[in-house]
């Protein structure tokens, strides 16, 4: 039970963070792939989760709930 | 015009007993267009899902798709909200809570949490400390409703003050709060794990449908009818219009029937409207001397500016 809670607490405090990194992460790399050639490399793909992460991080501290 | 049905002899008792007499026959039968509604323009976003991951349809061509679809999806969850899915049925209530929360999923929004601050917004309308929706309906441009209704559900905001105020004052407004919140955790996770396999198609397909959506919603559901208005039951809630036929506004330009009388269903609204016309123009109702002695499926547009 206590794990339950202590789920629902993370998710409650950082649901927008992770989302910023899975979701938009994930968008991130798929839209690289339009606009560079090699953008199958790990580094692009780090760059879009670090820029989806930026993104989560952003809306945690300002409050930017519309990017859920 | 509404005034001559003020002279007919029908209708010459225009007592508050009389109103919800009238009233009242216009309640208790069950929804059942918002029914299909719900269920039809869910099972048609989960088939346009379907076609374009199959590339059987372009991924534009689903997102207009699946953006009008989801424009759809909030209203069945209303009529559940106020019980018009089960109408007068106490054996069918069910009905209200599963295909209002259904109808909600392209929307990722859980039919608790909405039903909840709905019947808020309905009995605080317009009160700037009180009312759920008074962020994004009392502002001076459409385009501020459409963005403040995005903006104004960050921790700090005034609505999250508003919903721990009501919490800690209506255990039962808790209780479906915490209900909602289970759904919410749920879209959450559902869209972290599909947008993995199908990034664009979650963002073109759902993320933004149910945004633009939500916009139309704050516009057309909250901004118009209500912006600007005062409290009090006749005038917290106007007749109007944009040019637009009624059905392209989901017939929020009758919504003053609504809030009138929350539990007659949308679909009767236009004949309940026609028959309540002489109370609406006695009590001041905003607009109610400009309607047409029928409603019909135009958009009320030749007696109204907008």
């Amino acid at each position: 039970m206590k794990i339950i809670t202590l789920f629902f607490e993370h998710i409650t405090n950082w649901g927008l963070v992770w989302f910023g990194v899975i979701f938009w992460g994930s968008i991130f790399n798929a839209t690289s792939t339009y606009f560079f050639q090699n953008s199958h490399d790990l580094s692009f793909t780090l760059l879009a989760y670090l820029l989806g992460l930026t993104l989560g991080l952003l809306a945690k501290y300002r409050g930017w709930v519309w990017i859920n | 015009m509404g005034m001559d049905k003020l002279a007919n002899q029908d209708f010459q008792d225009l007592s508050i007993d009389q109103e919800r007499k009238v009233a009242r026959t216009f309640m208790g039968r069950i929804e059942w267009e918002m029914i299909v509604i719900g269920l039809g323009q869910f099972v048609l976003w989960v088939v346009i899902w379907s076609l374009v991951v199959q590339s059987i349809i372009p991924l534009w061509a689903g997102f207009f798709m699946s953006t009008l679809t989801t424009a759809f999806s909030y209203l069945p969850s209303h009529a559940g909200q106020h019980g018009h899915l089960s109408g007068k049925h106490k054996n069918l209530k069910w009905l209200n809570s599963v295909v209002g929360q259904i109808s909600l999923i392209p929307l990722a929004q859980a039919h608790d949490v909405l039903k909840a601050t709905h019947l808020k917004h309905h009995a605080y309308t317009n009160d700037p400390e009180r009312d759920p929706d008074y962020g994004h309906t009392h502002v001076d441009h459409w385009w501020q409703s459409a963005l403040n209704v995005h903006l104004q559900t960050g921790t700090d905001g005034k609505l999250a003050k508003m919903v721990e105020e009501f919490s800690e004052e209506d255990p039962s407004f808790k209780q479906a709060m915490e209900r909602g919140g289970l759904f919410s955790i749920l879209f959450l996770f559902a869209q972290m794990v599909i947008v993995v396999f199908y990034p664009l198609e979650t963002f073109f397909l759902w993320w933004l449908p149910r945004k633009l959506a939500t916009s139309y919603l704050g516009v057309v559901f909250s901004m118009e009818p209500h912006s600007k208005l005062p409290k009090g039951r006749y005038l917290d809630t106007r007749f109007w219009s944009n040019g637009m036929p009624r059905f392209l506004n989901h017939s929020m330009q009758i919504h003053v029937m609504h809030h009138m009388y929350p539990n007659i269903c949308h679909f009767d609204e236009p004949k309940a409207i026609e028959t309540l016309l002489p109370f609406m123009i006695e009590r001041g109702i905003p607009g109610a001397d400009k309607v047409p002695e029928r409603v019909k499926l135009n958009s009320l547009l030749t007696n109204f500016s907008s």
